[in-house]
């Protein structure tokens, strides 16, 4: 067989159970997509094929894999695990950790003697060379990590999941800058549930629990919109449940002023803005996260910082700071009783999970993890940041679902356009530290 | 690496940051004169970032008083028999049982002045570490770390990174089970659940760092 990757009857287990089984297969594109479902195993593909199953991660490994002209069998041994890496780049699904120092210009020089120029013009990245890291946004990071793949001169570029965090603009830029990438005649393996960014892949392999159930060219119409058909129910929108006046938060480097607004009874909000624009800083406010000035009003009591605290649930971007307990019934039984725990755990496709250590779980369900804990929980008013990223279609529909049958206020901060339109009541837009409401209809692309 | 190479005009800045650091901490570890351990805060917390290091400010607060605390009550003077200025009996020697295990507990002027002089010590010790930290680029000394070796400089370049993050790792916990709507929660079981996620978060970064490192080619 001929091709850059080659696999022979791969079967990786981590425990009883495999966790993915191919069969002698063979690539020589260029350009491959990787998708199907949360868990379907997809991150442990990616993992076994350069070498961190079983060199960083435990894991048994049989069969044979041949990447490039490095061979081994039974996984690759620690040597080829050398190899592989000094001829590929791994972009994890957390940016962050690819990148180890304070400012961009160390990131360079840790790896080089002088920072690449030409690569940082190509990606278009010159500008941020003396910002901090921790300051810099999902999208800029990822560029960073790949402007250090670029400029090692690698064979293979590996993406775990890239749109995840990106808003609606940074993703047609993400796609501008695949291509450069692809110029160059280097090969590309994206993961993502998200088919339709990826019009331009050679290849697609869809997984499901753990086997190809399609290979071929790209299916890149995924359906989300005829899948979230359903009419926001006409809401009873008189009872303010929470009323904001005058908000004003300041974050050091960043400031939101003079922001009023409500949230009725039963509301299904979406809360939508270009990235960067202040949503989470908001949010936070909200839940008793940060100082703020002005009114808050929840059920005509005025709160205060520290009333707020507990008041309001918020769930985070990164689902790990929520989990607490050592699986999943458990976790979600923190703050409530069984069965309105198993109810929403049905809800959400996380019944087979309930004995699973939520770590274990693909980032997705983590995520849904933690909606389930925060929707059968006592709190009335629920804020969501980006439930939706990194999730599946049919995730996505099921959180809808859940969402509009847990009959509690909620705010949804999120990018994705499809899922507002289908069960939001009302939508707010933050821009250029405005807020300002628009009808869930007329939300489009152009908001952004 | 020759040692003129090392005091080049390129890197005098860091070598006398360094040399301040060391000759300080040198100072303040073997003085017993207050005034030199003390008079320098202002300047050091005026360098710190002060935002980034908040949870560790409250926790050396919390050792300070500790310290002061536990040297007050339970001076090595007082029970080798030197003659101490007591403020008052905790225990005296004279009760059955206690005293004799004891010894007698009282709070003495010399051992609260031995804490404080502790205390204050292991504060201007932190603060001077932090003040580095706060106060110099790692791009400073990038390239002499290089020439030693590639993990030398991996390691600490990460320590600069990861150092606040893993500080706020506490409060993040903390913040994320209180906004799971959860309005009150015992002490005890709390506490289990933050450490558990920070512990779990901890080990996890571990992983991920370790696959990202060895694609960056350090092995």
């Amino acid at each position: 067989m001929k091709g850059w990757l080659e696999i022979k009857d791969l079967k990786i287990n981590f425990g009883k159970e495999y966790s993915l089984q191919l069969e002698d297969l063979a690539f020589d594109e260029d350009f491959i997509l990787i998708s199907g479902r949360c868990g379907a195993g997809k991150t442990t593909f990616l993992h076994a094929i350069t070498g961190i199953i079983p060199n960083v991660r435990y894991g048994d490994v049989s069969g044979s894999i041949r990447i490039f002209n490095i061979f081994s069998k039974n996984g690759l041994s620690e040597h080829a695990f050398k190899e592989v890496s000094k001829r590929s780049f791994f972009v994890l699904q957390e940016v962050d950790h690819n990148l180890f120092a304070v400012t961009v210009e160390d990131e360079f020089l840790l790896d080089f003697e002088d920072v690449p120029q030409e690569v940082l013009k190509r990606l278009n990245i010159e500008n941020i060379l003396n910002s901090e890291i921790q300051n810099l946004s999902y999208g800029e990071k990822q560029k960073v990590a790949l402007a250090l793949a670029l400029s090692h001169n690698v064979d293979l570029i590996i993406f775990d999941e890239p749109l995840a965090h990106l808003d609606v603009p940074s993703r047609a830029e993400f796609k501008e800058v695949l291509k450069e990438v692809l110029n160059d005649g280097r090969k590309i393996i994206v993961s993502e549930h998200r088919k339709k960014y990826f019009k331009e892949a050679n290849l697609e392999i869809e997984l499901k629990d753990g086997r190809i159930s399609y290979l071929g060219s790209p299916k890149t119409n995924d359906a989300l919109e005829e899948k979230l058909k359903v009419t926001p129910e006409e809401k009873n929108t008189e009872k303010p449940i929470l009323e904001v006046h005058n908000l004003a938060v300041n974050v050091g480097s960043f400031e939101l002023k003079d922001i009023s607004f409500e949230i009725f009874e039963g509301d299904i909000l979406g809360l939508i803005g270009p990235n960067g624009s202040g949503k989470t800083t908001l949010a936070k406010a909200l839940s008793g996260l940060l100082k703020f000035q002005g009114k808050i009003t929840f059920k005509g009591k005025t709160l205060y910082q520290k009333d707020l605290l507990g008041k309001i649930s918020y769930m985070h971007q990164n689902p790990d700071i929520q989990l607490f307990e050592s699986s999943v019934l458990k976790e979600v039984m923190i703050s409530s009783k069984p069965d309105n725990a198993m109810r929403y755990l049905s809800m959400l496709g996380l019944k087979k999970y309930i004995y699973k250590d939520p770590h274990l779980l693909s980032r997705g369900e983590r995520l849904k993890v933690v909606l389930a804990a925060l929707l059968s929980s006592g709190s009335e008013i629920i804020i969501l940041d980006e439930p939706t990223s990194g999730q599946d279609v049919d995730s996505i529909v099921e959180i809808s679902r859940a969402i509009m049958n847990a009959g509690k206020s909620v705010v949804i901060i999120t990018h994705e356009l499809e899922l507002i339109k289908a069960i939001c009541n009302r939508v707010l837009v933050l821009k250029n530290g405005e807020l300002y409401e628009v009808s869930p209809q007329n939300v489009s692309e152009r908001i952004f | 690496m020759s040692l003129r190479e090392y005091f080049d005009m390129k890197y005098w800045r860091l070598s006398f940051k360094i040399l301040l650091v060391v000759i300080y901490s040198i100072l303040s570890i073997f003085t017993y004169k207050e005034f030199l351990i003390v008079a320098p805060f202002g300047i050091l917390i005026s360098l710190l970032n002060i935002m980034s290091f908040r949870v560790l400010i409250r926790v050396l607060v919390y050792v300070f008083i500790f310290t002061l605390i536990s040297q007050g009550f339970f001076y090595y003077g007082f029970y080798l028999g030197q003659n101490v200025h007591i403020i008052f009996w905790v225990i005296r020697p004279e009760v059955p049982i206690l005293g004799v295990i004891t010894g007698g507990v009282a709070l003495t002027v010399e051992g609260l002045y031995h804490g404080f002089i502790v205390g204050t010590k292991i504060i201007t010790l932190t603060l001077i570490g932090l003040a580095f930290m706060s106060k110099t680029k790692v791009s400073e000394f990038l390239p002499i770390l290089k020439k030693i070796s590639h993990k030398l400089a991996f390691s600490i370049v990460l320590v600069f990174r990861y150092f606040p993050i893993i500080m706020s790792d506490f409060q993040n916990a903390y913040e994320g089970l209180k906004t799971r709507g959860i309005e009150r929660i015992g002490i005890i079981k709390g506490l289990k659940l933050i450490f558990k996620a920070v512990i779990i978060n901890m080990a996890k970064r571990a992983e991920s760092i370790t696959i990202a490192a060895t694609f960056r080619r350090i092995y």
